[in-house]
């Protein structure tokens, strides 16, 4: 009994480190859909918004989060050309936001928050990857156009490993 | 008589300038000097230790810029003959107090960090907030470092003057924002003397304790905004399109004159008409929807003032004093805090009180008045 009492004693002592997860956000407009298009050419114009080197973190970030959800999504919905396409797209934001972190980091901007996040960033995405059920090798054969091989566990890879690095 | 008019208002803002002073942030190291940090670790001592006389120094303070104004808006014509001379003494006043700490607000440091993040770190202010920068000195003393920036594009790209010439030196560039103030509040008061050709009207706006306070010594920027709305209107007759460009102005430097665009459009009717539609509009927004938002900010009756300047005072003695005691009832609502040190507790309740009971008791006198002339 005196051990569960100085257990408990000592587990209300003990500082308690809450952390907030990296949440990713909620799947947006899918391709299909009417406005796809548009959000898709918001995005790139949005480049020219988000100028300086953090607000340049923080826009390839949100763009790599929201292609990876988008990938997610039309993994499960067995759409593999759409979300390896999708998937390629987050892995090529993914890789832009290092420069930009070196820069703010040359510009003696405190990136230590930035780079924390990044790297709760590049661990849900690994999460998410990992998570994902798709065949070794797919032959896409769409009804107008020609056939593609999509190396789907291999584009996988890959983009782990981006986040890895 | 009038010499000793002068030499009590310079020495009265002469005072206003030291202890302002005593207001500095704690975090926030103005100079080096050894005399004037002894001198504000005296002032700041005195209101943060003092608060009850503090509180009574601030109100002899608005007593003394209230009996100067009101002196001032009855004897104006008496007390300034030559129109030289006012001009001379309103620059002196406003180059004075620009020099003031901006005690009663912290939005100027808002200003000052927003500026920094865009010019000196090169971030978009509407999409890194101040404090996504943690090594950024200005943090120290700036509140709401939390938020992007809350004003229009023309207001970000109107303070890269004063922080390039603040030279990247806090006292500098804060001297910097207010002289600028200064500058547009000059150009206020002449365009209501050019439009209204009233002595009347210029000095009620040009001492409004109100104006002062919140211009020249908080440094708030609702004074560009109207000037870009007001000198819209003016011209918008004339010059339609320079004027619907003015207006434009006004709205990116902070949106409160969006609610005035209708007026924009509305043909066959005159500029006093224009202006009576103005002045409720924006009351509309100052008595509803900035207290749904956060509260009854006294800085925002800064818009009100402008308006009503322009008007004629004999034909509208009611909006006029309802806007002198309304002014005066406001600026009474930086009490509590002084005293307090909180803005929570009884604060609010005591801000609502301060503000209302002017108000009510001028209206009673105002329709007992009327009442007693009818009989």
């Amino acid at each position: 009994m005196k051990k569960i009492i100085f257990l408990f004693i000592l587990y209300l002592m003990l500082p308690i480190v809450a952390r907030a997860e990296y949440v990713l956000p909620y799947p947006s407009f899918m391709p299909g859909n009417k406005i796809y298009k548009i959000t898709r050419f918001v995005d790139k114009l949005k480049n020219y918004w988000f100028w300086g080197d953090i607000a340049q973190v923080k826009y390839h970030l949100t763009l790599s989060d929201k292609y990876l959800v988008e990938a997610k999504v039309l993994f499960e919905y067995k759409q593999y050309l759409l979300g390896d396409d999708a998937l390629v797209r987050s892995s090529n934001e993914w890789i832009q936001i290092q420069p930009h972190l070196s820069l703010a980091k040359n510009h003696k901007k405190d990136i230590s928050k930035l780079l924390a996040t990044y790297k709760e960033a590049a661990q849900a995405h690994t999460d998410v990857l990992g998570s994902l059920i798709v065949p070794e090798l797919m032959l896409w054969n769409p009804e107008k156009g020609t056939p593609t091989n999509l190396y789907l566990k291999e584009d996988i890879a890959k983009a782990i490993d981006t986040r890895k690095q | 008589m009038r010499r000793i008019v002068y030499a009590y208002y310079i020495l009265l803002l002469l005072c206003i300038v030291i202890f302002s002073y005593g207001f500095k942030d704690p975090n926030l190291t103005l100079t080096s000097s050894p005399f004037l940090i002894s001198i504000f670790h005296q002032l700041t001592y005195v209101v943060y230790g003092l608060r009850p006389l503090a509180t009574l120094i601030f109100i002899s303070i608005l007593l003394g810029l209230w009996s100067f104004y009101i002196v001032v808006c009855k004897n104006g014509e008496k007390l300034f003959t030559n129109i030289k001379h006012l001009a001379f003494f309103i620059i002196l006043s406003a180059f004075i107090l620009s020099f003031s700490y901006p005690a009663l607000t912290h939005d100027l440091f808002n200003y000052v960090t927003t500026a920094k993040v865009t010019f000196t770190h090169g971030e978009n202010p509407y999409v890194v907030m101040p404090i996504e920068i943690p090594n950024e000195p200005y943090l120290a003393f700036t509140r709401a470092a939390n938020k992007y920036a809350l004003y229009g594009p023309i207001w970000i790209l109107i303070t890269a003057i004063p922080h390039y010439l603040g030279n990247n030196n806090i006292w500098q560039t804060i001297i910097m924002f207010k002289l600028l103030n200064a500058i547009i509040y000059l150009v206020f008061v002449y365009m209501i003397y050019k439009i209204t050709k009233s002595l009347k009207n210029t000095l009620f706006f040009a001492f409004n304790p109100l104006i002062l306070i919140e211009t020249l010594i908080s440094g708030h920027n609702d004074i560009y905004m109207m000037l870009f709305a007001c000198f819209g209107l003016v011209i918008l007759k004339q010059y339609k399109f320079l004027g619907a460009l003015s207006f434009l102005v006004s709205v990116l430097i902070k949106g409160a004159t969006f609610v005035l665009t209708p007026l924009l459009f509305i043909k066959n009717i005159s500029f006093e008409q224009i202006l009576v539609f103005s002045y409720w509009l924006l009351a509309l927004i100052f008595f509803i929807a900035a207290p749904i938002r956060e509260e009854l900010y006294p800085w925002y009756a800064v818009w009100l003032v402008c308006i009503v300047s322009f008007l004629p005072m004999k034909k509208y003695v009611l909006l006029y004093g309802f806007t002198t005691v309304l002014t005066f009832a406001l600026e009474l609502r930086h009490l509590p805090y002084m005293w307090m040190g909180y803005y929570e507790g009884p604060g609010p309740t005591l801000r609502f009180l301060l503000t209302i009971i002017p108000i009510a008791i001028y209206i009673v006198v105002f329709f007992v008045k009327r009442l007693g002339k009818r009989i």
